[in-house]
């Protein structure tokens, strides 16, 4: 059913957009991308599948994600982000998270070997369901959807409410500029990596827990698209990056329903580049101001 | 050294090359794992299916490549750096989707039973390339490319043609992945997309910036060295990505232009200046 | 003198979002002639500059530029019509040597760009007419320095070499003498006049009055992205507004 497929598409897209939030929280203070973002994507998982195995609960687990993979996230930034401060290492910053994120897999993959694993999710989560406008849908997927809108909900509220996300926001604008106002920059920056790295890996725990596995592969087949929303969304612009990641999921799983499968991807990244060239402030007017055109 | 070895070795060399070619230019390609299935899906078919001639297939694998290259250069003459990035790579998903979805070549199945090449195509090639780029390194041409690598606009109102020289590295590039390819899939007898995924893409990109960016031994180095290492420590090819991932972060914190810095300049005699 | 202007800029105007930077500006030079540009900061010199070399798109108004409507050509062909500058921060291909920079912008005869890949010899040619230019500017004897080594003054001379590479009809210069000490000045004049053979016209923007009254053989006085005044270099200098524009309201020597 078109209309089931669709809230599949907004569970689906609200995951991509965890991750694409976190792309664009790193492009938009420090107009970079961090590539590494999508291995953390793929970590979520197998944090969760780690923790479970040292006899951890459930929700400890979930918490465990969140700050393991935002303490990775303070490890990418030292490795590959702080000595490259000027624009022009852009492309260098983006290359050594990308190594990064190589051995990300690597060693997820010496641990628990090339196989996907199996996530330790109780039976009772993925078989209730519920009718929900006369639709059958799984109870584990509506929370999952609960789950992201109170991460962005509480994302939303540490950008605009609280002296850090202040903070941040001066930075985007420009680093100068918040130097000047007495803004510890560097600081800055680290938080908006454990920030944004925590939520790509809380994207990648609600991932592995729909799909009932981890695997070591996601992070460059799906954490990548993240890059796609956000530049369909608007470079830097966080409300285009939730919106352009309910869009992907959508179009991923109406094409799955109209028969097209993995063509919805064609049409993913194909819109991507059309946005890149024809209106790089993405499709939602983003507020991004980059110099991205020579 | 076995056969395989030396074929795959040489493989990486030309796909580094390409790599190579179009980033004289300025742009970084992260499609060229693309370029690489469209020449070996291109050349399979025109072998196996039209039974046209090893050479003459692998010849319009190329040319058809390199003019998808041409077209790919468009949008890399209005993005730059990291957008250019992610252009090239969505290029590489949609390329091998569209691979996954085409039943005429096996789809996800794949293809088989191409045969036909020799450790011989592959090295005749790195040499006939080799020498190419070489003699253009001495030429007007390459100071030219060095100035638009620098700064474009500034290169351009001296009147040097940089759509033009773009689209011209993007093509050429694009065609010799293509060849390569086309290589590769006539010596494996059996390919499907997940051959030819982003890592590719992203591993030969990877072994230009090991190597050295600025001149044409650099990604032979980065190339032959990534391919032979795991080989021959034979503990260590388990470790491989691992120990490929950590040199490259300390390379591009280090030697951000590769092992190979230095510029091969012909006009003075002050060499390795330049980093 | 010819009848037709070498440059003609007619009713240029250029907008960025709500700021008009040149405003219905029109502007001609003659072949032979050096336009001196003055105006006080954020006149919209280098605006016009930019807008003349194809750096900006028009907002509105042509530009004619050898007898041809130039005003939508991208930066290289008006760089193969004649059209020349330096940049007011000097953009210098620094991690290339002094003789490359200059020898980059060299073209030979047939002039395709893939032409120099079938030339035996590698470019053995462009080196020696990048020599001959360097020792114009004195500059030869650092010909295999890396330009971004290059103290400022010797930046300048270098840029300027490489515009001379390009065989200009029209070199614009965008502040030449900025950051010079008088001594420095002077040599810079020298070289301007000295290669007068391989620069038939210039536009000169300058700060330095003295300068330009010794360079120009015309003035033009901008303001607010406007012409004010125009004529030899005492006429304008007198003038008003001109001095209004450039000193406020109080008395100075001009």
């Amino acid at each position: 059913m078109i209309a089931e497929q669709i809230v599949n598409g907004i569970v689906l897209g609200s995951m991509y957009a965890l991750v694409a939030l976190g792309y664009t929280l790193v492009f938009g203070v420090l107009d970079k991308l961090n590539f590494a973002l999508s291995e953390l994507f793929m970590l979520g998982g197998f944090v969760v599948i780690g923790s479970v195995g040292l006899g951890a609960p459930i929700w400890l687990a979930g918490v465990l994600v969140l700050v393991v993979c935002g303490l990775l996230g303070l490890v990418v930034e030292f490795v590959s982000f702080r000595k490259f401060t000027s624009p022009d290492a852009q492309v260098t910053a983006a290359l050594s998270s990308l190594a990064v994120g190589l051995i990300m897999i690597d060693l997820v993959q010496k641990t628990w070997g090339g196989e996907p694993v199996s996530v330790p999710v109780p039976i009772e989560w993925r078989r209730a369901n519920v009718a929900f406008f006369g639709m059958q849908i799984q109870v584990m997927k509506l929370v999952i959807l609960a789950v992201t809108l109170v991460l962005m909900a509480v994302l939303h509220w540490l950008i605009s409410r609280t002296a850090m996300g202040r903070n941040i926001r001066a930075v985007a604008e420009s680093p100068a500029f918040a130097t000047l106002l007495g803004i510890d920059v560097k600081r800055v920056n680290q938080q908006t990596f454990f920030i944004a790295s925590a939520l790509a890996g809380a994207g990648g725990l609600m991932f592995s827990l729909r799909n009932g596995i981890a695997s070591s592969d996601i992070g460059f087949t799906f954490g990548l698209k993240a890059l796609a929303i956000m530049a369909i969304g608007g470079m830097g612009d966080l409300r285009g990056a939730v919106l352009g990641g309910v869009l992907v999921g959508v179009i991923e799983s109406l094409a799955i329903q109209f028969g097209f499968g993995k063509l919805g991807e064609v049409i993913v990244w194909a819109l991507m580049i059309l946005v890149l060239l024809a209106r790089p402030g993405g499709l939602f007017g983003g507020a991004h101001t980059t110099e991205q055109r020579a | 050294m076995s056969q395989d070895i030396l074929f795959i070795t040489g493989v990486n060399i030309l796909m580094a090359w390409s790599v190579y070619i179009i980033l004289l230019s300025g742009s970084l390609s992260f499609a060229n794992g693309g370029f690489m299935a469209l020449g070996a899906y291109a050349a399979g078919v025109f072998t196996m299916k039209w039974g046209m001639d090893f050479y003459a297939a692998l010849a319009l694998a190329g040319v058809g490549t390199g003019l998808v290259g041409a077209l790919v250069a468009y949008p890399a003459l209005r993005t730059r750096g990291v957008y250019l990035i992610l252009v090239t790579v969505g290029l590489s998903f949609i390329i091998q989707t569209l691979i996954q979805n085409t039943d005429y070549v096996g789809g996800v199945r794949g293809m088989t039973g191409m045969t036909g090449t020799t450790n011989w195509h592959v090295w005749g090639l790195i040499a006939i390339v080799g020498a190419g780029l070489f003699w253009l390194s001495r030429s007007h041409l390459q100071r030219q490319l060095d100035a638009v690598r620098e700064d474009e606009r500034v290169a351009a109102s001296l009147g040097i043609d940089v759509v033009y020289l773009k689209v011209v590295c993007f093509a050429v590039g694009a065609g010799l992945a293509a060849i390569a390819g086309g290589l590769y899939s006539h010596y494996m007898v059996f390919i499907n997309p997940d051959h030819f995924n982003i890592f590719v893409s992203i591993y030969v990109v990877l072994y230009v910036v090991l190597g050295g960016v600025n001149n044409v031994f650099g990604p032979v180095i980065g190339a032959s060295v990534m391919t032979l290492l795991p080989e021959l420590v034979r503990g260590l090819q388990s470790y491989r990505p691992l120990i490929f991932g950590a040199v490259i972060i300390v390379l591009l914190l280090v030697r951000p232009n590769g092992l190979l810095s230095f510029r091969l300049r012909t006009l003075g005699a002050s060499k390795g200046g330049g980093a | 003198m010819s009848q037709t202007p070498l440059l003609d800029v007619r009713a240029v105007t250029k907008r960025f979002g709500g700021i008009t930077a040149i405003d219905d500006l029109s502007i001609s030079l003659f072949n032979g002639d050096i336009l001196g540009l003055v105006g006080p900061n954020g006149a919209g010199k280098t605006a016009f500059v930019n807008c003349v070399t194809g750096f900006y798109t028009l907002s509105g108004g042509a530009i004619h530029f050898d007898g041809r409507d130039i005003s939508t050509l991208p930066l290289h062909q008006r760089g193969r019509l004649g059209l020349a500058r330096t940049f007011q921060n000097i953009r210098l291909f620094r991690r290339m040597t002094v003789a490359e920079n200059v020898a980059c912008a060299l073209r030979d005869q047939a002039d395709r760009p893939l032409r120099s890949l079938f030339r035996f010899g590698g470019d053995a040619g462009f080196v020696k007419a990048a020599r001959d230019l360097l020792e114009r500017v004195r500059l030869a004897d650092k010909a295999d320095q890396l330009a971004g080594s290059l103290p400022y003054g010797e930046a300048r001379r270098l840029e300027i070499a490489r515009a001379l590479a390009t065989a200009p009809k029209l070199l614009l210069l965008d502040e030449p003498t900025a950051g010079m000490n008088e001594e420095e000045t002077q040599e810079l004049l020298a070289d301007l006049r000295g290669n007068r053979d391989l620069i038939p016209s210039m536009i000169v923007i300058e700060h330095d009055i003295k300068f330009i009254r010794d360079v120009s053989t015309r003035v033009v006085a901008m303001d607010y992205g406007r012409k004010i005044a125009e004529g030899s270099a005492a006429e304008v200098f007198a003038h008003p507004q001109v001095v209004e524009a450039y000193l406020g309201a109080g008395d100075a020597d001009v």
